[in-house]
This record gives C-alpha cells, sequence and structure tokens, in this order.
C-alpha cells in the first residue's frame, strides 16, 4: 500500500509537471471513455436491462406466421377466433392476454382530446404483474359486450389530466360519446404497450368470432409462460396447437401459408430489429478508444524515452523491472482515470444529445441514465483502458539495462530503436482500424443514399395529413361516417392553398396495415396461385391525388362510386401484371378471402391501376396492393391527406378548424406532414450513419494526429541527420521525398491491413446495408485514398520542416 | 599477458589507513563480456581477474573505451557477463535472474554517477529515500537512514529542495548520501567529479577519502591520475584486458 501511495504521489506530480501531456492525453481519453459510456448507457438501457416485469424471461409474444407468402416479415397477428384457439388449446401459458388499438377520444371540460388507449384482455395486468396504485383492474366478467365500460388510466394521464385526485375512482368520463366508469390507475411505471395512457376491456362481439373474421389479424397477443415450462416447450406445444387449428378450419388457408402460431420473448421482440445496429455501433466506438489508447500509448512511448535516465537510475538503485513497470503502470492509469472522469462529463452530455435524436427510434432510450451500473463500466474501461495503453510503453521502457542512459547526453540506440518501431507499429494499428470504421461510415452513407433514390411511388411532399376517429356510438351507422368525412374533406378542398384532398385507413409509413387473401378472377397463373395475401387500403375519392400516386390505367375513385353503386377497386401495377400479365386488368374481378371464380363472395371491379407504393418502408418490398373506395366500405378512423400549394404545418390550425366546423367534439391526432413520415421511416438509419460517421471522423482526426506525432518526433530525431544530408548536397525535394517515404511506408501498411480487415468483417454489415455489398470496391477506394490523403497531408508538415533545417545548427549540436 | 588472478597482496586482517581489510567482497574470474551489433562482434571485457577485498578503496584507470564503464556494470550487476566467474560478498552473482540482480542491486552495492542522476521530480529527501522504498523498509527506519546519510555528507538541511535548486557539487552529495543510505558493501563510483569544478571534485573525493576512513569499500573509475591516487590501488585497464595494478604509497595518500 506505501508503495501504491508512493507510486500514486509521484504519479499526481509528474501530470502536474507536464499539463501539456496531461491535458491531451485526459481529453483524447475523455473522448473515447465518454462516447463509450454514452453508447452503452444506451445499450444497457435498450439490450440489457431486463424488462420491469416479473419473470421477464417468460413472456412472449404471439405470431401467425404465415411462412409461405414469401415475403421478408411473414408473420401477422392474431385474429379474434385464433386468440380464442389459443386460449383454449394451449398448454403452456399460465396467462394469455389480447391487446387491441383502441380509440378514445375524451371530454374533459368540454374540449375534445385524443388519447392513446388500448383494448386489453383483463388478463394483462397479472400477466405482466402490474398492480394499480389506485383502485383495482378488470375483473374478467368485464370482458363481455355491455360489461366492458370500465376504464384503467395510466399514472400521466392521472396526473395531466385529473391532477393526480385520488378521487378520480368511481368518476364517470365521456369517452367516444359514452359513459365510461374509471376503476383504476396504474403507477408511472407500467407503460404496456409504450405509449397507452388509458386501458378498457377488450369483449368481442358474437361477429368477432365467426369464421369469416378468421383471417382479421388485428389483436396483439402477449402470453406468459408457466414458470416450470421453458420457451421450447412451450414452442412444441404451439406446433400441437397449430395442427389443431389447422384441423378444426379445412376452409382458411393455413396450410396454403405454411401457418404456424409462433414465440418471441417479448424483449427481443422490442429489440430484435435494432440489436445489430447497437452492437455495431458499440463495437465502433470501442475501436476510437482503442485509436485513442494507440495515440496515448505513442506519447506515452515519446516521454518514456525522456525519462529514459530516471528509468534507468531507478534499475540502478535496485528497482525490479516489475517495480517499475508497476510505477509507470500506476502512472497510466492514473492519467485513465482522469480520463475517464472527464468521459463521464461528457458521457452525461453525448447521451442527452443521443436520447434526444434516438427517443422515437430505439425503446426504452428514455429510461438511459449514467447509473451505477454505468458508473462501474466506466470504472472498468478506464482502468482497462490504462493498462492497455500503459503496459507497452511500460514494458517498452523497461526492456534491458543501457549504461549509457546513465551518462551525460547518453541514450540506449536499441531501445530508442525499438520505441520507434512499436510507435510506427500504433499508427499502422491506428489507421487500419480508422480505415475499417471510415469504410463502415462509408458503407452506410451509400446505403442511406441508395434508399433515398428508391421510388417510393407517390410524392410526399406538400403533405399534411392528420388522423381522424370517429366514435362508434355517434357514428353507428355508414351513412353518418361517410357524410362526415365528404363534409369535411370538401370544406378542406375549398381551403385556399389547397390543392387536393382526401383520406385514407393507413397512411404509408405509418406503421401497420391491413391485409387478407384476395380471390382474383383470372386464369393466367395456375389456380393455388390466384389467391395472394394483399394489402388493402380504404381510400376517398382524392387521395391518389393527394398524396400523389399516378394513375397507370383507368380511372381514379369517383363520387359516383357509391355504396349501392357496383362494387369497384383499383389495384397497383404489380397485382396487375403478375395476375393479368398479357391483357390490361381493367374490367377484371376481384374479391376478398378465398374461393374460386365461382365464390358466391361480391366481386368488385378493377376500373383503375396506380403506381406501386412502398407503404411499409422503402427497403422491403409492399404486397400486391388493393384499393377499396371508403363510399362502398366505410370506416370510421381515417388519415386526411393534404396536399398544399404552400408549407403543410401552416395549414394544420385551419383543417383542425374545419373539423370542429363538422363535429365540435371531433378531436384529430398525429398532425403531421408526409415528409416527417417520410424522415421518420429512415430515422433509425439515419441515425446509424451519423453516429458511425461521428466515430469514424474521430477515428480520421486521432489517426491524423498520430501520424503527425509520429513524423514530427522521427523528423526531430534525424535533424542532425539531415543536416548531414544537406551539407552533402541533398536538396529540399529530397529530405521531403525522404520524410514522406516514411509516412508512406506506414500509411500503404496501414491502409493494407484496413482494407483486409474490412472485407474479413464487412459481413457483419450486411443487414445494416441497403442495395450495397459490404465489399463495395467504390466505397472502400474512395475511403483509402481519403485515409491515405489525410495521412500524408499531417505528414507534410513535419516533412517541410525537416526541409528547413539548418545544417550549421544540426551539425553543431552533436 | 599475465592472466593470472590480481589483487592485493595484503591478507585478512591487514591494516591499510587503520581500516581493516577483511575477506574478498568481489571476486572476478576471466570476466569477458562480447557485444553483438548486426555482425560485428565488440570484446568490451576479455577475460578479467580482479578481487576486492572488504574495506579496500579502488581505482580503476584507463583509456575511453577500454572497458572500465561496462566493468563498472557487471560489478553492480547492471550488466552480466557474456562469461566467467562473479562472486559478489560471498555468492555466486554472474547467472542471476532480473528480478535477483536487483534486489542484491539494491542491498549490496552503492551507484555514484558522473552526472549524478539524481531525480529532477524528487526532492532531495526522496531521492535519498528511493532505494529504501525499493527494499520495503519501513518508513521510520527509512528516515532515520536518510537524515543519517544526509547528515554525513552534510546535506541535511536541504532535504526539500530539488536537484535544481542544488549545485553540482551538492547533488553529487546527496547522490553519495542515496549510495549510503541503504548502507551498501561497496560504493561504486563512475567518474564522480566528471562533471565537477575541482574545487568541488576535491571535496567529493575527500568526503569518498573519509567514507573509506569509516569502513566503506569504493570502487571508482577515473581517468585523472590525481584522484586515483586517492586510491588504495589502482588497475589499469586497456582493450578490455587489466594491463598494469599499482598500489600506492600510504605516504601519498591524504
Amino acid at each position: 500500500m506505501t508503495t501504491l501511495m508512493q507510486d500514486l504521489r509521484y504519479g499526481i506530480r509528474m501530470l502536474v509537471k507536464n499539463p501539456g501531456f496531461t491535458c491531451v492525453a485526459v481529453i483524447t481519453l475523455a473522448l473515447g471513455i465518454g462516447a463509450n459510456t454514452a453508447i452503452f448507457s444506451v445499450v444497457d438501457a435498450v439490450l440489457l436491462r431486463p424488462l420491469p416485469y416479473p419473470q421477464p424471461d417468460h413472456l412472449v409474444k404471439v405470431w401467425g406466421n404465415f411462412s409461405g407468402i414469401g415475403l421478408p416479415d411473414n408473420r401477422n397477428w392474431i385474429s379474434a377466433p385464433e386468440f380464442k384457439d389459443l386460449q383454449s388449446l394451449n398448454k403452456s401459458f399460465s396467462g394469455i392476454a389480447a391487446i387491441s388499438g383502441a380509440s378514445f377520444n375524451l371530454l374533459v371540460n368540454g374540449t375534445p382530446q385524443r388519447v392513446e388507449g388500448y383494448a386489453v384482455s383483463p388478463s394483462l395486468f397479472a400477466i405482466l404483474g402490474a398492480q394499480p396504485v389506485l383502485g383495482r383492474t378488470f375483473l374478467p366478467e368485464e370482458a363481455s359486450p355491455g360489461r366492458d365500460h370500465e376504464i384503467v388510466l395510466g399514472y400521466g394521464l392521472w396526473k395531466r389530466g385529473f391532477g393526480g385526485d385520488p378521487g378520480v375512482i368511481g368518476r364517470q368520463l365521456t369517452i367516444n360519446a359514452l359513459s365510461y366508469t374509471v376503476v383504476g390507475v396504474m403507477p408511472a411505471s407500467f407503460q404496456y404497450p409504450d405509449d397507452a395512457e388509458m386501458w378498457a376491456p377488450l369483449a368481442f362481439e358474437p361477429s368477432d368470432l365467426t369464421p369469416n373474421n378468421r383471417g382479421n389479424h388485428g389483436l396483439e397477443v402477449l402470453a406468459r409462460i408457466r414458470p416450470e415450462l421453458s420457451i421450447t416447450q412451450a414452442r412444441e406445444d404451439m406446433n400441437a396447437v397449430t395442427r389443431t387449428v389447422e384441423e378444426q378450419n379445412p376452409d382458411y388457408p393455413y396450410a396454403k401459408f405454411n401457418f404456424s402460431f409462433t414465440l418471441t420473448r417479448l424483449l427481443e421482440e422490442m429489440v430484435s430489429d435494432i440489436q445489430k445496429a447497437l452492437w455495431i455501433l458499440t463495437a465502433a466506438v470501442g475501436l476510437v478508444l482503442l485509436i485513442a489508447c494507440a495515440n496515448v500509448a505513442n506519447l506515452l512511448l515519446v516521454r518514456a524515452s525522456k525519462r529514459e535516465r530516471e528509468i534507468a537510475v531507478r534499475v540502478a538503485l535496485g528497482a525490479s523491472r516489475r517495480r517499475v513497470v508497476g510505477q509507470l503502470l500506476t502512472e497510466s492509469v492514473l492519467l485513465a482515470v482522469l480520463g475517464g472522469a472527464a468521459g463521464i462529463l461528457f458521457a452525461g452530455w453525448g447521451l442527452q444529445i443521443l436520447m434526444n435524436v434516438s427517443t422515437s427510434i430505439f425503446p426504452r432510450v428514455a429510461t438511459a441514465s449514467i447509473d451505477g451500473w454505468v458508473l462501474l463500466f466506466t470504472t472498468l474501461i478506464s482502468l482497462g483502458t490504462g493498462v492497455v495503453f500503459g503496459l507497452v510503453p511500460a514494458l517498452q521502457s523497461t526492456r534491458g539495462f543501457h549504461a549509457d542512459s546513465l551518462k551525460e547526453g547518453g541514450r540506449g540506440a536499441t531501445a530508442g530503436a525499438a520505441s520507434l518501431r512499436l510507435r510506427h507499429a500504433l499508427v499502422v494499428a491506428e489507421l487500419a482500424l480508422s480505415l475499417l470504421l471510415l469504410n463502415g461510415a462509408g458503407l452506410l452513407l451509400k446505403s442511406f443514399l441508395r434508399l433515398q433514390e428508391v421510388d417510393s411511388g407517390f410524392r410526399p411532399d406538400h403533405v399534411l395529413t392528420m388522423r381522424v376517429s370517429l366514435p362508434e356510438t355517434k357514428y353507428s351507422k355508414p351513412e353518418q361516417t361517410r357524410a362526415f368525412y365528404r363534409d369535411v374533406l370538401g370544406r378542406i378542398s375549398r381551403l385556399p392553398a389547397v390543392d387536393a384532398a382526401g383520406a385514407v385507413n393507413i397512411l404509408p409509413f405509418s406503421g401497420g396495415g391491413t391485409s387478407g387473401t384476395t380471390t382474383m378472377d383470372t386464369t393466367a397463373v395456375p389456380p393455388d396461385a390466384r389467391t395472394p395475401e394483399a394489402d388493402f387500403r380504404v381510400v376517398t375519392p382524392g387521395f391518389f391525388k393527394a398524396i400523389g400516386i399516378d394513375l397507370i390505367r383507368g380511372r381514379y375513385f369517383q363520387e359516383s362510386d357509391k355504396e349501392q353503386a357496383a362494387p369497384v377497386a383499383i389495384v397497383d401495377e404489380t397485382l396487375a401484371k403478375t395476375y393479368w400479365p398479357n391483357e390490361s386488368a381493367i374490367g377484371k374481378r376481384l374479391h376478398r378471402g378465398g374461393g374460386d371464380a365461382t365464390s358466391s363472395r361480391p366481386w368488385m371491379t378493377i376500373v383503375g391501376v396506380v403506381r406501386h407504393v412502398r407503404y411499409r418502408s422503402l427497403e422491403a418490398r409492399s404486397r400486391v396492393e388493393v384499393y377499396w373506395p371508403e363510399a362502398q366500405n366505410p370506416s370510421r378512423t381515417l388519415s386526411l391527406a393534404i396536399r398544399t400549394l404552400s408549407n403543410p404545418l401552416s395549414l394544420a390550425p385551419a383543417v383542425q378548424k374545419v373539423v370542429q366546423a363538422v363535429d365540435p367534439e371531433q378531436p384529430v391526432y398525429r398532425v403531421r406532414t408526409m415528409e416527417q413520415l417520410f424522415v421518420h421511416s429512415m430515422a433509425r438509419r439515419r441515425l446509424s450513419m451519423l453516429l458511425l460517421s461521428i466515430f469514424a471522423g474521430a477515428a480520421l482526426l486521432l489517426a491524423a494526429i498520430g501520424i503527425y506525432g509520429i513524423m514530427a518526433y522521427w523528423v526531430s530525431e534525424r535533424s542532425h541527420e539531415m543536416g548531414i544530408r544537406m551539407a552533402l548536397g541533398a536538396g529540399r525535394l529530397d529530405i521531403l521525398r525522404l520524410v514522406i517515404r516514411q509516412s508512406l511506408t506506414m500509411t500503404l501498411l496501414g491502409l493494407t491491413c484496413g482494407i483486409a480487415g474490412s472485407l474479413i468483417l464487412g459481413r457483419f454489415f450486411q443487414s445494416l446495408l441497403f442495395n450495397v455489398k459490404p465489399t463495395d470496391a467504390v466505397t472502400l477506394i474512395a475511403v483509402a485514398v481519403t485515409l491515405g490523403g489525410v495521412a500524408l497531408a499531417a505528414s507534410y508538415i513535419p516533412a517541410r520542416r525537416a526541409t528547413s533545417v539548418d545544417p550549421m545548427v544540426a551539425l553543431r549540436y552533436e | 599477458m599475465d592472466n593470472s588472478k590480481q589483487g592485493t597482496q595484503s591478507g585478512p586482517g591487514a591494516q591499510q589507513n587503520g581500516v581493516s581489510l577483511g575477506e574478498a567482497l568481489i571476486d572476478m574470474e576471466g570476466v569477458r563480456k562480447v557485444f553483438y551489433t548486426d555482425e560485428v562482434e565488440t570484446h568490451a571485457l576479455a577475460g578479467i581477474h580482479l578481487v576486492i577485498k572488504k574495506g579496500e578503496y579502488i581505482a580503476i584507470a584507463g583509456p575511453s573505451g577500454c572497458g572500465k564503464s561496462t566493468l563498472l556494470s557487471i560489478m553492480g550487476l547492471l550488466d552480466t557477463p557474456t562469461d566467467g566467474k562473479y562472486v559478489l560478498n560471498g555468492e555466486p552473482v554472474e547467472n542471476l535472474n532480473l528480478s535477483d540482480r536487483a534486489r542484491i542491486r539494491n542491498r549490496e552495492v552503492g551507484f555514484i554517477f558522473q552526472s549524478f542522476n539524481l531525480i529532477g521530480d524528487l526532492n532531495v529527501y526522496e531521492n535519498v529515500e528511493l532505494p529504501l522504498t525499493y527494499r520495503g523498509m519501513p518508513a521510520a527506519e527509512r528516515k532515520k537512514r536518510v537524515l543519517d546519510s544526509l547528515e554525513r555528507v552534510g546535506m541535511s538541511h536541504r532535504t526539500k529542495h530539488y536537484p535544481s535548486q542544488l549545485s553540482g557539487g551538492q547533488q553529487q552529495r546527496v547522490a553519495v548520501a542515496r549510495a549510503l543510505g541503504g548502507s551498501p558493501a561497496i560504493l561504486l563510483a563512475d567518474e564522480p567529479t566528471g562533471n565537477l569544478d575541482s574545487k568541488n571534485g576535491e571535496a567529493v573525493m575527500d568526503l569518498l577519502h573519509a567514507l573509506h576512513g569509516e569502513g566503506a569499500t569504493i570502487c571508482m573509475v577515473t581517468h585523472d591520475p590525481r584522484y586515483a591516487r586517492h586510491a588504495d590501488r589502482t588497475v589499469h585497464l586497456f582493450d578490455g584486458r587489466v594491463v598494469e595494478e599499482s598500489e600506492a604509497n600510504a605516504d601519498e595518500i591524504v
């Protein structure tokens, strides 16, 4: 302990005595450690921290997997009949709950408010082990039609809307023009689904459970596996349930689409599509720290060469190598701990920025903080960093003893050469690691650019959108719904600066979708291929023009496509080409659900063919699309789409006034421009690209500093040699060439190692790329040229200095 | 060249300057040191036979490059011989590992360098204390020894000073105190006056002489005949060999 205290005291003295060195090293380390801490805080909150429920590993989501459809994601939610099947047939769940998005228009003091709410099975709360802070949750019998007028409030809504009044229990609320009774308030920690502010009991009407509704996959299903069972056993049970459901429902195309019930752990479900990106970012920021370590190790090697005599004296006085290495390591760990402390400050700022930009991208990121666990991580990486960058210089400094070091002006020539070789190796490693990061950033950038080039099938500019959800109680008849939207859209169309207005049940890039089996009246494909799974869109006549979907053939919907008129549909070009490849699809027929040409279901005549739209995301191919006219398929919840001649958001208040004018109790929500939705759909990719670019930029800067440092040192060590060369007739260009050649050798070696590493490790990027190969030669060459250019530019300054050596001065100082 | 063992003829218990000469402290037999650089072999020491007895004051002289410093490095266990035997204080030390050499060097050898080699970031007290901390000595004993040593060299009033605040002569006295602190078996001085003016050089030589008078064994490398005369015996090296040995006239030693 005495030894450690002495070493610490001496280490502090050395750091204080060399403020320049200390500042540069601490800032370099602080940036590296701070970035790692910030990213780790996010990784911890998003990926590592268990869900805030008892036995979270036993919580699973249940999916209906139609693997025979052949799309990248064939999973569907569950229909009400399937949920009932799962409830009755499963042997592996201690609880199972269905969740359905619900429309809650809450009237507070006469002002309509839209509240994010869900209709849920009463068992949901027990499955998640959640207890209310006030009142109770739902009773099993409340999940039945007519008994379902109870409400449980979320903590935020209780505080915000009711001032945290404990007397709220038993209070009657007007929701969707009906009276509901508040029975409970959930704690702030309970948020499931994550945007829920209110829950109502999910009650199935008899019509929900008819065979016709088996294809209506609108329920999210959550289950808790019995404590004594593993997820593997539960999956086997799901296979058995699948077989029974198939046998009991021969009319439904389960077998055709190779259907199965599948389970995924809840946490895995929440993070599956972002965990790879986060781990790659973690690796990237780890590489930045390694590069920072290499830079500090280089600084320490320079300092060690200046402390060679001191170390030799200590050895002469009887210090063992272990003792000297221990002392040098104490100094480097001290430096790293200072870097870590400063890094926590940087991490605090970095994390705040990260949370601001990624709240809507990473689940649970709002819970990220620099807590004890993160501080432990920072402490460990600080100590580890100190050892990593300190050990090699310490071992190098104490390798062998050079009696010359103890003499006036003496220097261990061999140690100097070995130290320089080591420093060269560190710079080569820095360049190689930088190239890895730059190449990764380059690939993501190229993917992003490629994605922006993708034709979405519509024009998102100058489009204002907002959602309207009409309550069933007030708009129970289809004609009421039709009248509302016709009136609202008519008034909006007459507003100044409005080019076109329409409505759709689900906007592009807004998440979710409705789909179902559709039967095509065609002979161009085999009978079993005539009933594809298609995406359905319910639209008003003005929607196509408002959102900018071009007509290819036929016509758009018209006001004349009324309820009483002949049923019509518009299809996308993919569907038309697939099922009527050699003829026009106009006038052809299709109907919802399975069957064949002799089916009794109502046929719809195709009146138009429009461009294919990538509704779900720019990256994935959508299913074939069928549009139904809203007049023939009334829907209470629609999104308005308004093409404007000016800034779309500036028109939002006027549109809201129009809606209020038609129905003063009707709120609108999710007021966004289509461009915002478009940008948001690429936000995760943009964030990954941005972060990796920042890390790569930092790596480039550190590598440039590293190569500058080594070349400056190399030149200063050889000023005498330069003097001799110049005395012997070497010109400035010869000297410049000499230095640049030295730098070029290191640079080429670093680039070669980096290119090899990129080719080997590129496959880990595969899932983050879009239309770009991980071994993309153009990116690799561009990155190598950039890095090489920066490296040479960094060594040009020392090279210039070398050419200005005065031979007389250099020789006199020998 | 006669490579027979060279050493003082004085037997155990013999008296010189009132100091009793004991058994051999350093006993070297056929010590060779070869340096290899690229394809060139440099024979720094070519078979040294040397005995230094306890309490003896010996000077090693010779021209630049004759192997004086190499011999001193091997004596001080800073380096190992390529060949030959070396017994220090009764223990064979030619094949010890690094950590054993460090341990023995710390206990048995005190170094005094031409360029003082005080650590600039440590004050006088800490410089003298340094070898004692490597020995793991308790703080109280360290303090006593440091103050005693500084007292002996007349520097106890400068404990808080840093080397840069001292004159060359003072720095060398601190270096001597540092060498003395651990009560080593032998003091190895490599040109201890080389960086000092004549007045300070004489003062350091007087100090070494006084220490010898108190029983210290000293081996000093010097190329200055004036200072060599302070020693009981001078060993002359040339091309890595002992070419001559001369004993000082007792009357010449002041």
